[in-house]
């Protein structure tokens, strides 16, 4: 990238940087790694990045779509709140949301600001809240939504077809949708005006000890539910690809990327077998990573994702489309960064790796409020965490300019670095026979989680500082934290009475229909039917974990070890 | 070692519905480290951390929680320990909490309570005191 004659100067004064360097320290090194364990120099210079083509590097808005996906990043459309709160029952969930967006919670330009909502772990799983094993667990970190009515309760004065709407359900996603395109359609939305993403997360167990369905499986109920949405919600993005919790596992930025693109490779590959078109299809992926605290290393890797991408969609799948070859990156600040001694640290913490994402490029971020190592916001929390991005936005000027970081030769070499690990890290899984047969052998599992004990070693013993927590620990006031109200007996009171009114045999029917239509999609003889039976369930009143109940049955359901 | 003379048997559990395994997985490790032997399981209901518990003889049951349902699960594993006349069986609890639900826990029977963030080796100490 640079001339002859530079690059002899470079040499020169980095031979002078050398002697300078032994007159002050006499030989001693200082050894410095990044979060991901990649060693880095003590500073970087043209050398470091001359291999680099400028062309590669290219222009925001232009392929490989590398410095971002428009041509301008924030200075036409700013970067959209994605702030989530939910818990208690649905109109809980809806009056804190509401707050929270008369506080200036910005949506996509000339839409209402998002949406963000989400069930509780029982319920994202599929147990209803009169469930023996949701018992304690109703309307905590998530609301408790078991049926039509509830979806109703959520969306009641929320005008659908302007609001980016985020069903954070996990594995019931599918359901969710189908719960709010039959709410959608008593407001008079079509499918095809909806707008916003399902936290899609089939492949979680890659790195996280939580029963979903099994790996096969949830290829299937997938491919239906992108063949669907590419037909009938062409704006809906079917599958938010979360590297966040390899992050929070313990993973690194490098197994973020290169776990994530294997499960994508998988889910891809599987979609074009039943004649999806990956122009169409993969225009709805979106990627959900992790701000960590290693601040370079996010911007770096959140620049080479886009890189990653672009090459995979035009290489391998030969897309043309540039909204399929340009992926746009959510973000959330790392929760696992936060600590509970000190909380208010975290307001430091989480303004660090707001920026990060900002000078990464990010089309919407998540800044985890300062007591989510305590329990989920409080109003007040949830409020620093937006003020967090506004004070960004409006008063720091970091906005201002796409990018800004190009052209720094450590983040240069850095994405660069980040990349080429990724990639081998992705041979390397393809090699053991690609992502379902390292799923099914427990491989991404315990990877991350060597990773996490030897975090822990490294905190315990002091190598690795956590302001708070093993350094400068002091005694000290609590925060105020966040109380849950009693939601459990009203959620199994509207539970009893809602299915005591329903017209049980229909409902039954429509369970019916669904489990020959699953079984039809998971023994290869039909596609395109399982959406259609879920929305027709909905319509009949089966609640969540009625309908889960069918598709764990046929699809598999459990943890791997 | 204790008093049998045989390594202290722990069980770690965590309730199935709780995606947070990083700290049980870190705890396990560093019990593992001190020689302890360490049988960890993931729950759907309380009761069957008690069954395990009995199966598994163990001398110690160390549960986490970061999702807010440990008062619930908790007072229903010290109502079945109870039951079974298991009361040698030394209960502890990690995660994350409010404060005012630590006296609570320690009135149900648990041993003790140690935050997110706690150093490993406290967990490994307390336990050789209380089962060494």
């Amino acid at each position: 990238m640079f001339s002859k004659e530079l690059m002899k100067e470079v040499k020169e004064l980095d031979q002078k940087w050398l002697e300078e360097y032994q007159k002050y320290y006499k030989g001693k090194e200082f050894k410095k790694t990044t979060y991901s364990g990649i060693p880095v120099k003590a500073v970087y210079t043209p050398a470091d990045i001359a291999h680099l083509d400028y062309k590669q590097m290219s222009m925001p808005g232009i392929f490989p779509y590398f410095r971002g996906v428009y041509p301008l990043t924030y200075q036409a459309q700013p970067w959209v709140n994605q702030q989530a709160t939910a818990f208690g029952l649905p109109e809980q969930t809806r009056e804190r949301y509401s707050k929270l967006s008369q506080e200036g919670l910005a949506g996509y330009e000339g839409r209402e600001p998002n949406y963000f909502l989400g069930s509780d772990m029982a319920h994202t799983l599929g147990y209803d809240s009169d469930h023996p094993v949701a018992r304690g667990w109703v309307g905590m970190t998530g609301a408790a939504i078991d049926t039509i009515q509830d979806f109703e309760a959520l969306f009641e004065g929320v005008a659908l077809d302007r609001r980016n709407v985020v069903l954070g359900m996990f594995d019931t996603c599918q359901i969710a949708l189908a719960n709010l395109i039959v709410v959608a359609e008593k407001q008079g939305v079509t499918p095809d005006k909806l707008h916003g993403l399902t936290l899609n997360m089939f492949y979680r167990q890659m790195y996280m000890e939580i029963p979903t369905f099994s790996p096969r499986g949830a290829l299937k109920v997938n491919r239906e539910f992108v063949k669907y949405c590419t037909e009938h919600a062409p704006h809906w993005n079917t599958i938010n690809w979360a590297t966040y919790d390899v992050i929070e596992c313990g993973g690194n930025a490098v197994q973020e990327i290169a776990f994530i693109f294997a499960a994508l490779i998988a889910i891809t590959d599987e979609c074009i077998k039943i004649g999806l078109d990956p122009d169409r299809f993969l225009a709805r992926f979106a990627f959900h990573v992790a701000a960590h605290i290693d601040f370079f290393e996010v911007v770096a890797k959140m620049r080479a994702m886009r890189r990653m991408w672009a090459k995979l969609t035009v290489e391998k799948y030969g897309c043309k489309n540039p909204r399929a070859i340009k992926i746009n990156i959510n973000v959330k600040t790392a929760g696992v960064s936060y600590t509970r001694q000190q909380p208010l640290n975290n307001l430091m913490r989480g303004t660090i790796e707001t920026l990060a994402a900002v000078l990464g490029g990010a089309t919407s971020i998540w800044t985890t409020a300062y007591d989510e190592a305590l329990a989920i916001p409080t109003e007040q929390s949830a409020i620093l965490g937006l003020r967090t991005q506004q004070i960004l936005l409006y008063e720091s000027g970091v906005a201002d300019v796409s990018d800004p970081l190009a052209g720094s030769y450590y983040v240069e070499w850095l994405t660069d670095k980040i990349e080429d690990e990724a990639t081998k890290m992705l041979q390397r899984i393809e090699e053991m026979g690609g992502w379902m047969k390292c799923m099914e052998a427990g491989w991404f599992k315990r990877e991350v989680n060597r990773l996490a004990i030897e975090w822990r070693r490294g905190v315990d013993s002091g190598e690795k500082i956590m302001v708070g927590m093993n350094k400068f620990v002091k005694e000290e006031e609590p925060v105020p934290v966040f109380q849950y109200p009693e939601v459990e007996q009203i959620a199994i009171e509207r539970l009893k009475k809602f299915k005591a009114q329903r017209d049980t045999k229909k409902t039954m029917a429509a369970l019916v229909a669904l489990r020959k239509a699953c079984k039809d999609v998971n023994e290869d003889k039909a596609v395109g039917v399982m959406m259609p039976a879920i929305i027709e369930c909905v319509k009949a009143n089966a609640t969540v974990g009625e309908t889960m109940d069918v598709l764990k049955e046929v699809f598999g359901w459990g943890l791997i070890d | 070692m204790s008093p049998k003379g045989k390594p202290i048997r722990v069980l770690l559990s965590r309730s199935q519905l709780d995606c947070h395994q990083r700290g049980l997985i870190t705890i396990a490790a560093a019990l593992r480290d001190a020689g302890m032997e360490v049988v960890y399981t993931r729950f759907l209901l309380p009761e069957e951390v008690v069954k395990t518990a009995v199966e598994e003889d163990v001398d110690v049951i160390g549960l986490s929680f970061l999702a807010w349902s440990h008062l619930g699960i908790v007072s229903e594993v010290m109502k079945g320990l109870k039951e079974r006349k298991m009361n040698d069986v030394l209960v502890i609890v990690g995660g994350i909490m409010r404060d005012e639900h630590v006296p609570k826990m320690l009135e149900m029977g648990v041993g003790r309570v140690f935050g997110a963030g706690t150093p490993t080796n406290e967990v490994v100490e307390y336990l050789r005191k209380q089962k060494g």
